[in-house]
């Protein structure tokens, strides 16, 4: 076996665009990417939310971050894509602009992430990082899908969660 | 390199409930008077497998109290001594043990050496004693049991003899003792101690001698003199029957479950795809995807029934909980067990034991009289307790009927007078009965350790409507009750209505539905702006399915669509929707698994196309309806 310093160890990540900005994420927690299909409607969730649809028989809520964060009013169309995305046993679907690519970043290339600026609450990120030129902003999945942000989970659950955290 | 033997403490722990199951349900079903040599043998085995698989795991405690037990069992099987039912008392008290040792290397938790040979040593003196002569004697003179006295012979055992030597593996009929009983017995629990490491099969002889011939004489038992009576000796369960099986991860199930799920419906997209296709083509087509929709169906149902489980897995616990609590009680029980074949779905299963023995013990604490009273009553001094089970439509009914002596309604009227319930005496006797599910009621005379504190039945019943059931009560006073469960069949089903609002399609469930009408114009009536469905005399307050669920339709009024008048709990009301799409059975979706609940909504479905289909929470849409007070129309 080869010796790697865990500086050297390349993490991989999936860039995403949303707007003018791109955007990574843990490549281990994505399920797949689909394109988007029509939803079933659920009464009283914020606009975001678009739905909940069929994926293999489990019943996945779709969530549209352009909606969420760049707040417009978007096309759907067969070109717009979902990620589907997995964080311990839930699942989510996330509609963005497009997907890019797979990189590998190691640790020493991930900086952290500024405060403000971008369309994420600095919650939800895990750092920046550069490649050809291009800022990617680093998502912290998991952080954002188990926050009451997305309003994905019932609230109780976040407020339980909450107390017993470090707040 | 030693190999990682954790990852088969799972099965370990669950063969192990397996095969004390097999041990308490052998005990209870012993008969001491004629033992079934395959029965002892059957519990002697299970003991043995525990015995032997905790060696290996290292889970000393466990196998030493499982050796001294099976040294007893191997006397009984060998015809050393015979059962008696201090034993077999004794046996079940280390049957519990066990499991709370179990119980304790399961959850890694430290075990009490000293209590574990403190343990040891009491169930060696209850089995042995140091003096099994003056035991014996003793336990004549207690309970009429002429154990022990091997003068006399035995004429019931010749018949067994037969059976013992071609049944036994030779290893076994080899290994018998010319010394007598007594120091045969003396010898035997003496090692036990002694002897950690026995070779695996067999070997509980110091030194087996070859001694076939000696079988019969070495085996001085005796009948005894009257036939003894065990206070709750239930019927025995079935024998034997060995059903093949393999141990599967639910996980695993429930994912072929899906699966299948998601091939019917995949199968329901080809065929409607199928009808577009050019004349020729489709005839072709339509045999194909039928012949795959047979096949898909019967795979669904065979996928299904895996998770189905036999009744009995509930109900083969209760002759031991009868008999503790019957013997605890002092009163003389029958248990009649029926229909333990019958198949329900293993998550229900689980949790209906917790409710059912509440259900059985307050029979037996409530209903079923002493034998005393019995006696002066004129019934028999056993009373009989029948635990059955059937099916009945899409719901599996269990029944627990006593023949004690009834509920009483006076009682439970004077209770809930106490207790400041709306109660009147005209009231029909089945809402009286359903008094006593009402929380912290009890009308036991006296409060016992085992009923009458009044916490249970409220939490019975609400265990049972969790699980979509519910609970009647027939009772007779003077001849006893009958409590009847409900219980869907699967919980993983629902029968439902589809209807269609927008293009949105919801499930209605069938068993609230009273029924659904077309509207015309002079049956809407308003009141203080609200409007109502006058149907035949009553008036049903509406909801539009459209404006709860936010969904754009051109059917805004009330006569253009169709109204399902549904029935939940207490409330009526319709529900307003565009048409029916049709009856259906659907399979529950949580909602929860990766959204949240929604309310109004208590889960969803996959429909035909692969689309998603929501199913209403009547109870807590009815929650956020006006109280319309019972009217009768004029006309």
């Amino acid at each position: 076996m080869t010796a790697q310093t865990d500086s050297e160890v390349r993490y991989e990540y999936l860039t995403f665009a949303l707007g003018d900005e791109v955007y990574g994420m843990d490549i281990m927690q994505v399920k797949e990417i689909r394109g988007y299909e029509a939803v079933t409607r659920i009464a009283n969730a914020p606009a975001f939310i678009k739905g909940v649809i069929n994926l293999r028989g489990e019943v996945v809520p779709i969530v549209d971050l352009r909606i969420k964060f760049l707040n417009i009013k978007p096309e759907y169309d067969e070109f717009t894509i979902v990620i589907v995305v997995q964080v311990h046993d839930r699942l989510v679907g996330m509609v963005v602009d497009g997907v890019s690519d797979v990189i590998g970043l190691t640790r020493d290339e991930i900086k952290p992430s500024p405060d403000f600026g971008v369309a994420f609450d600095s919650r939800f990120l895990s750092g920046l990082a550069t490649q050809e030129d291009q800022m990617i902003i680093l998502v912290n999945i998991e952080a954002l899908i188990s926050s009451n942000e997305l309003g994905l989970i019932d609230e109780e659950a976040v407020a339980i969660k909450e107390a017993g955290g470090s707040q | 390199m030693s190999l990682d033997l954790s990852q088969f403490h799972q099965v370990f722990f669950e063969e192990s409930q397996e095969h004390l199951d097999t041990l308490e349900n052998g005990l209870m079903s012993l008969d001491i008077d004629a033992p079934d040599m395959e029965l002892l043998n059957s519990i002697f085995r299970a003991a043995h497998s525990i015995k032997g698989s905790s060696g290996v795991f290292g889970f000393s405690a466990l196998g030493q109290i499982t050796h001294v037990l099976e040294n007893q069992l191997d006397d009984w099987r060998k015809e050393v001594c015979r059962p008696v039912t201090e034993h077999i008392d004794e046996m079940l008290v280390v049957v519990d043990d066990l499991r709370a040792l179990l119980a304790s290397y399961q959850a890694e938790e430290s075990i009490d050496e000293d209590w574990v040979n403190q343990r040891i040593q009491d169930m060696e003196t209850v089995f042995k004693g140091d003096a099994p002569a003056s035991k014996a004697a003793a336990q004549t003179e207690d309970a009429g049991f002429g154990f022990f006295e091997d003068e006399e012979a035995s004429n019931e055992d010749d018949q067994g003899f037969g059976f013992f030597e071609e049944s036994e593996e030779s290893a076994y009929s080899k290994d018998d003792h010319q010394d007598d009983g007594y120091g045969f017995f003396n010898e035997e629990a003496a090692s036990a101690k002694t002897e950690p490491a026995e070779d695996p099969g067999f070997g509980f002889f110091d030194e087996p001698e070859p001694t076939t011939t000696q079988a019969a004489k070495t085996t001085a038992t005796v009948t005894p003199a009257s036939a003894p009576k065990t206070k709750a000796v239930p019927p025995a369960a079935n024998a034997t029957a060995s059903n093949q099986s393999i141990r599967v991860n639910v996980d695993k199930v429930d994912s072929l479950i899906n699966l299948v799920g998601e091939l019917v419906i995949t199968q329901s997209m080809l065929a409607m795809m199928g009808k577009d296709i050019s004349a020729i083509r489709q005839e072709k087509l339509e045999a194909v995807v039928e012949e795959l929709q047979r096949n898909t169906r019967e795979i669904q149902e065979s996928v299904m029934s895996i998770r189905m489980l036999p009744v009995s897995f509930v109900f083969n616990r209760f002759p031991r909980v009868v008999r503790d609590i019957a013997t605890k009680l002092g009163k003389k029980v029958e248990l009649v067990i029926e229909g333990g074949d019958t198949e329900i779905d293993k998550s229900l299963v689980e949790k209906l034991s917790d409710p059912l023995t509440h259900l059985v013990r307050n029979s037996i604490d409530h209903g079923i009289e002493t034998p005393e009273k019995r006696k002066e009553l004129g019934k028999s001094e056993t009373g009989t307790v029948r635990l059955s089970a059937s099916q009945q439509g899409g719901n599996i009914v269990l029944s627990i009927m006593d023949d004690g002596g009834g509920l009483s309604r006076d009682r439970i009227l004077s209770k809930a007078r106490e207790r400041g319930m709306p109660v009147d005496d005209n009231m029909p006797d089945h809402l009286v009965w359903q008094l006593i599910f009402e929380a912290g009621f009890s009308t036991a005379e006296q409060v016992t350790d085992v009923s009458g504190r009044g916490v249970g039945m409220d939490v019975v019943k609400k265990n049972l409507t969790s699980l979509g059931g519910r609970i009647d009560i027939e009772s007779v006073t003077g001849f006893g009750t009958t409590l009847k469960l409900l219980l869907p069949l699967t919980l993983a089903i629902l029968d439902g209505m589809a209807v269609a609002v927008g293009e949105e399609t919801y499930i209605v469930p069938l068993a609230s539905i009273v029924e659904s009408i077309q509207p015309s114009k002079h049956e809407i009536k308003t009141l203080s702006g609200d409007e109502l469905l006058d149907v035949r005399g009553h008036y049903w307050p509406i909801v539009r399915l459209h404006k709860t669920m936010q969904v754009d339709t051109d059917c805004q009024r009330l006569d253009e669509g169709i109204v399902v008048l549904v029935e939940s709990g207490k409330q009526r009301f319709g529900i307003l929707a565009d048409r029916l799409i049709g009856q259906q059975q659907v399979v529950i979706k949580s909602l929860e698994q990766h959204f949240k609940r929604i309310k109004g909504v208590s889960g969803a479905t996959i429909m035909g196309d692969g689309h998603i289909a929501l199913i209403l929470d009547l109870a807590s849409m009815a929650k956020g309806m006006k109280e319309i007070p019972a009217m009768e129309a004029a006309s």
